[in-house]
């Protein structure tokens, strides 16, 4: 972002952060429904020292990281490859085409109950229905940054003398490769967005756990920390990609 | 001389989606050519008159319909850096740098580095890039991805270097900057060049010999040799021979009006 820019967002971020200060700490709205920042910064403090439901904090927010870091790196491991193949070749094209076709448009939360009842409460189904919900996008994204490579640099691989081989290494790969970062930042939101979602069926940790469970027992300002945090590991997490993104795409666009 | 390209009663069909099934259109037919080493050949013609059809069999990247079509006595069939193309788009790799690009295939195909290195600084410098090595494309000007291009395919040393329109989308200026650049590139490395383009006086600038095509049937109209001695430089436009050739071949094109299929 440029600078001058800059001075708009952070101006509006304080602005939300005044206005809920106000609303709160004036007794215009009700401590019990939304608490304070003051109150949510004494819990946060509280929840370092004591953490919650018998585990550290730091317990909950890394068993959250790991799966979805987990589900998310099986799908770019085995989405990506599998995805630039589809784009390559028309017959795993025509393969793939119903079965993407068919699983995409679900959304995977209607998958969680099925994956507890097969797999259990253990990591794997958490790990599995992120894993799944990632896939998608990054074969279908992948497969269709390699349809969208121009035939003329295909041809000046040839043309160089490339092998196969060498063309779908030093060719097809680079250049299809802003495509695969594209999937990779949508993998990596909703792989974050879904392990809240998993965590609220039969955890025992985690962030999400942590939010529904604290709701359960109408301990509000355990809930609002929560939801912050998961937002600005979200926030950190998605500025981290896009300075790899911009790092390793130098090229792209210009 | 050394025949470097034989084309010998060369025919490429395309099925053409609008018409009935098993109608094919003749893109290029009965196309006989011989281009000798050493030698500029430029082809100009109305635009669909099969120049680049006959520049993509010479590549490699289509195969003929029927007829014969060899490089130095063997038959054509797929791409290869012997008959490198320098394409009217500036097709260069964007995520490596000038010299990567110009490295990548001598590199892929197990050249030693003490083999390539030397041979691509001499090309670099050879188009002048020598100072842009480390620059990526999308830090260069038209003319200067032009001459990246060039330099990947001399990198290779290539029987016959093939160019399709490559100048066609620069300024006046910078076009006359890469002709006088070409013309140097030649009397250094005595390639011989098969060019495509539309731009007569271009071809007339370059070319030992113009070849004039014709659309409806794709095929050589007639051959013009050109006389000017090399090297050649912008005075020779201002030749009366120069003007006639133009005019002559200007008109030849005039006259030839694309038949309405």
């Amino acid at each position: 972002m440029t600078t001058p820019y800059r001075w708009y967002s952070m101006a509006s971020g304080a602005a939300l952060l005044a206005l809920w200060s106000v609303l709160t700490l004036s007794g215009l709205v009700d401590e019990r429904s939304l608490p304070s920042p003051v109150t949510l910064a004494q819990t946060f403090a509280d929840l370092l020292a004591r953490g919650y439901s018998g585990s550290p904090l730091w317990s909950h927010v890394g068993i959250s990281i790991f799966r979805a870091l987990a589900g998310f790196s099986l799908a770019i491991l085995i989405g990506v490859p599998l995805g630039l193949l589809i784009g390559r070749h028309k017959v795993l094209e025509a393969v793939f085409a119903p079965i993407i076709g068919f699983f995409r448009p679900i959304p995977p939360i209607a998958f969680i109950t099925l994956f507890v009842f097969y797999f259990g409460i253990g990591e794997g189904p958490k790990i599995g229905l992120i894993f799944m919900a990632c896939l998608w996008y990054v074969v279908l994204n992948s497969a269709e940054g390699v349809r969208n490579i121009p035939d003329l640099i295909i041809r000046a691989g040839e043309n160089i003398g490339l092998t196969r081989s060498q063309l779908f290494l030093k060719v097809v790969l680079p250049a299809a490769l802003p495509a695969i970062m594209t999937a990779i930042r949508a993998a990596s939101s909703i792989s974050w967005t879904l392990v809240v979602a998993s965590e609220l069926i039969g955890a025992q940790a985690g962030l999400g756990f942590m939010i529904l469970d604290s709701a359960q027992y109408f301990n509000l300002p355990v809930t609002y920390v929560g939801i912050i945090i998961i937002g600005l590991i979200g926030l950190v997490w998605e500025l981290a990609i896009s300075a790899v993104q911009r790092r390793v795409l130098h090229w792209q666009g210009k | 001389m050394t025949e470097v390209l034989v084309s010998k009663g060369l025919e490429k069909c395309f099925s053409s989606p609008g018409r009935a099934t098993g109608q094919r259109i003749k893109a290029v037919t009965d196309f006989n050519l011989v281009i000798e080493a050493e030698e500029i050949i430029c082809i100009v013609g109305p635009s669909g008159c099969g120049k680049s059809t006959f520049l993509d069999m010479v590549a490699g990247f289509t195969e003929p319909t029927s007829g014969l079509l060899e490089i130095m006595g063997e038959e054509i069939h797929r791409p290869s850096p012997d008959r490198g193309v320098v394409f009217q788009q500036p097709v260069l790799f964007p995520w490596l740098s000038v010299y990567d690009n110009v490295v990548l295939g001598p590199k892929s195909r197990g050249v030693k580095p003490g083999d390539y290195r030397p041979e691509a600084d001499r090309v670099l410098k050879s188009v002048g890039l020598e100072k842009f090595r480390d620059h990526y494309p999308y830090q260069l000007s038209g003319g200067m991805k032009q001459r990246a291009q060039i330099a990947r395919v001399l990198v290779a040393g290539p029987k016959l270097i093939l160019m399709d329109e490559p100048f066609g989308a620069l300024d006046a200026q910078m076009r006359i900057n890469m002709h006088e650049l070409l013309i140097s590139v030649w009397q250094e490395y005595k390639p011989t060049i098969l060019f495509i383009t539309h731009d007569v006086e271009e071809a007339l600038f370059l070319a030992n010999r113009v070849i004039v095509m014709s659309q409806h049937p794709g095929t050589i109209a007639r051959i013009y040799d050109i006389p000017f001695e090399r090297p050649r430089t912008y005075a020779i436009t201002a030749d009366p021979r120069f003007a006639e050739a133009r005019a002559e071949i200007v008109e030849l094109l005039r006259a030839k009006p694309e038949a309405r299929t």
